[in-house]
């Protein structure tokens, strides 16, 4: 009975914790000029693919047309649009006008890293481990953590359907993971 | 045509076709009723299954899952005042008044029965007008090929997303993925970057998993949703729809599918835009314009039928020309190309049967999209309410196991994160991906006629100015580009002015 209250003090201290980090992080927001900042790293992207593209792309001496000239080309209308894009800002920062923005939430975005650091770790127990269940059942706990589940069927169902999913690929389209 | 309809049924009337349709359109169904599912995402998952596939029964699958992800989208849209896919938004506006007045299964029916005269009607006009548009688009040269993927790419580009440079960057960028690999013409390595595996290039399928499955995921897990509760008592009513009722709904199910086939026509246009151009008509025509948000039948079937008659006109660019008419049957090109069927007239002469099968076999799918509609609605209706925490893990499953089944490579699971990277960054930027999915489908075809035309021309671009095909597609762009930029303007000169 005392262990089962303690283990329950537990995990309502994680949560009141959980809860307060949230509502911290929450509050915090920034705003980013879309706009501008995409339209430069593209300019960058663009630039770098120009200056890669010789390197990368072999051609012979008779060819009229060669293997590179569809690549450039496109990193050349990628680079107008793009100076396009930061030019028109620029013009609404100088005129003072407002210039596109989207405010980013420190909570929302640390959900979404945390859930691409659960899928890289997914990908590496799948290669480690070489078994596409073990590394599924794992990631399905740190789902149904993340998502502070606390119902033990969510948990058999999420299970379940890891080796399910893998039984069909194994026995059914016969990949071999 | 005539000579292939016979083998085109020996071969389409096969038990393991009629499985995989069926089993397409439950599944289709089920992704679309529940809000957050896109029936893009739908087709993505299970793509790699139909690799395994020969063409019709892989076909039969993904047109499964297209065409009812047209009908399941209204299922929550009428339930829970909650659109399963953007198209159903339309449906929202009467089918869930209807739903609180207590006719939830008559509102269900009108929008089945609407999705299924849509769908056969837009089937019949892919079945009579495609080969007619293939012996057109036999006519024409690399150069006027090239001109129609830049047409393509340009109204796509154009139309998603809220900036035009936006979309054409995009499209660059998807362009230049597709360049990866082995050069078309010669066979060299291009862009590789010291991977010997690149090479083979980039999967569509594991890139579009990562760019459009896995990146939903992350959106799905940046807010928790409320678990939305049906009240599963809704549905006991009788659903009985009057003489008058069906008298009624005619008119709009017939003026919505001939205004859904033509907008499914236009690449890149989609189920989104027929459905509210054609529930706007359906108003204006109206002799009960009073009622539309308030539970009107007509509101319903127009919008609903509109959607479904998108989905056979979207195949007839993409079948004649290789232009997808919307991302779903993008994906699609893949699965056909897989199995040695390129788009054009060859498609609809030396590959008849095949093609035939698939088309008249779109006639089925309607039909047995029906039938599901008709015993297995109660059952849609229950997974609208789901919890996303046992969903959430379970499409990651899916994704993983997809782009790893593709070559069977862990590489390819590595790639598809990646994209799931890009895709996030662009999303926090707001830029489209759409586009980047047209560029991926395209990029070979647009690459292969335009360095094919300026060989043929020894590098002059006088080329692609020599026909007066090449001249209507020149002037269809420009169309385009100016079309767009006028109604951005519009827009623009509409805000400024509410604002003052």
């Amino acid at each position: 009975m005392d262990k089962q209250s303690s283990s329950g003090g537990f995990i309502a201290r994680i949560d009141r914790w959980l809860d307060e980090t949230g509502a911290k992080l929450k509050r915090r927001e920034m705003a980013i000029p879309t706009d501008l900042v995409g339209g430069a790293a593209f300019l960058i992207f663009g630039v770098v693919m120009l200056l890669l593209i010789p390197s990368q792309i072999e051609v012979g001496k008779k060819e009229v047309v060669t293997g590179r000239a569809f690549p450039s080309l496109l990193m050349y209308v990628l680079i107008a649009c793009s100076a396009v894009l930061v030019l028109t800002q620029v013009v609404k920062l100088v005129r003072h006008q407002p210039v596109k923005t989207a405010k980013l939430n420190l909570l929302t975005e640390v959900r979404a890293l945390l859930i691409f650091a659960f899928m890289l770790i997914y990908f590496f127990v799948c290669q480690w481990t070489n078994n596409f269940a073990v590394g599924s059942c794992v990631l399905g706990l740190l789902m149904l953590l993340f998502f502070r589940c606390k119902k033990p069927l969510y948990y058999v169902i999420v299970l379940a359907a890891a080796v399910l999913i893998w039984v069909a690929f194994r026995f059914g389209l016969n990949v071999m993971f | 045509m005539l000579q292939y309809i016979g083998p085109a049924l020996q071969n389409l009337f096969r038990i393991e076709n009629f499985l995989w349709l069926n089993l397409g359109v439950f599944i289709g169904s089920v992704f679309a009723a529940i809000p957050g599912l896109t029936v893009i995402l739908c087709i993505i998952l299970f793509l790699p299954f139909t690799y395994q596939m020969t063409a019709i029964p892989g076909m039969m699958f993904l047109l499964g899952i297209y065409c009812a992800g047209g009908y399941g989208g209204s299922v929550s849209a009428i339930l829970i005042n909650t659109p399963g896919t953007p198209h159903a938004a339309a449906t929202m506006l009467d089918g869930y008044p209807m739903n609180k007045q207590g006719r939830t299964k008559a509102a269900l029916k009108i929008a089945l029965y609407a999705s299924t005269f849509g769908g056969i009607f837009s089937a019949l006009m892919l079945l009579f007008l495609a080969p007619q548009v293939a012996k057109l688009a036999a006519m024409l040269g690399t150069a006027e090929y090239f001109l129609v993927c830049l047409f393509g790419l340009t109204i796509i580009a154009g139309i998603s997303g809220d900036s035009m440079l936006k979309g054409i960057i995009a499209a660059c960028l998807g362009l230049l993925i597709s360049c990866v690999g082995s050069d078309p013409m010669t066979s060299r390595a291009r862009l590789n970057f010291g991977m010997d595996r690149m090479y083979l290039g980039l999967d569509l399928a594991i890139c579009l998993i990562g760019l459009f499955a896995l990146s939903q995921v992350l959106t799905k897990a940046e807010g928790k949703e409320e678990r939305m509760i049906l009240d599963t008592s809704s549905l006991k009513d009788g659903g009985e729809i009057t003489r008058e009722e069906k008298k009624r709904m005619v008119r709009p199910m017939f003026v919505s599918s001939l205004i859904g086939t033509i907008i499914g026509i236009i690449p890149g246009t989609g189920a989104s835009m027929a459905s509210w151009f054609s529930y706007d008509r359906a108003r204006a025509m109206s002799k009960h314009k009073e009622e539309f948000g308030h539970g009107s039948v007509e509101g319903i079937a127009a919008a609903e039928s509109a959607n479904n008659a998108v989905t056979g006109a979207t195949l007839i660019p993409l079948l004649t020309l290789g232009i997808p008419g919307d991302g779903c049957v993008a994906i699609m090109l893949s699965a056909l190309m897989i199995n040695g069927l390129n788009p054009g007239l060859s498609l609809f002469t030396t590959q008849g049967d095949i093609m035939y099968a698939i088309m008249i076999g779109l006639i089925f799918v309607n039909l047995f999209m029906f039938l599901q509609g008709r015993f297995l609605t109660n059952l849609f209706a229950k997974v609208v309410s789901v919890p996303q925490e046992i969903l959430t893990p379970i499409i990651v499953m899916f994704c993983f196991a997809g782009a790893y089944s593709v070559n069977k490579s862990y590489f390819d699971v590595g790639v598809a994160l990646a994209f799931c990277a890009i895709a996030w960054v662009l999303r926090k930027i707001d830029f489209p991906a759409v586009p980047i999915l047209l560029g991926l489908v395209l990029g070979r075809m647009t690459e292969t006629n335009f360095r094919r035309a300026l060989q043929l021309s020894k590098g002059s671009p006088r080329i692609f100015f020599s026909s007066p095909f090449c001249f209507i597609f020149i002037g269809l762009t420009v169309l385009v580009v100016a079309s767009v930029l006028w109604s951005r303007f519009k827009d623009r000169r509409k805000a400024t002015d509410a604002k003052q």
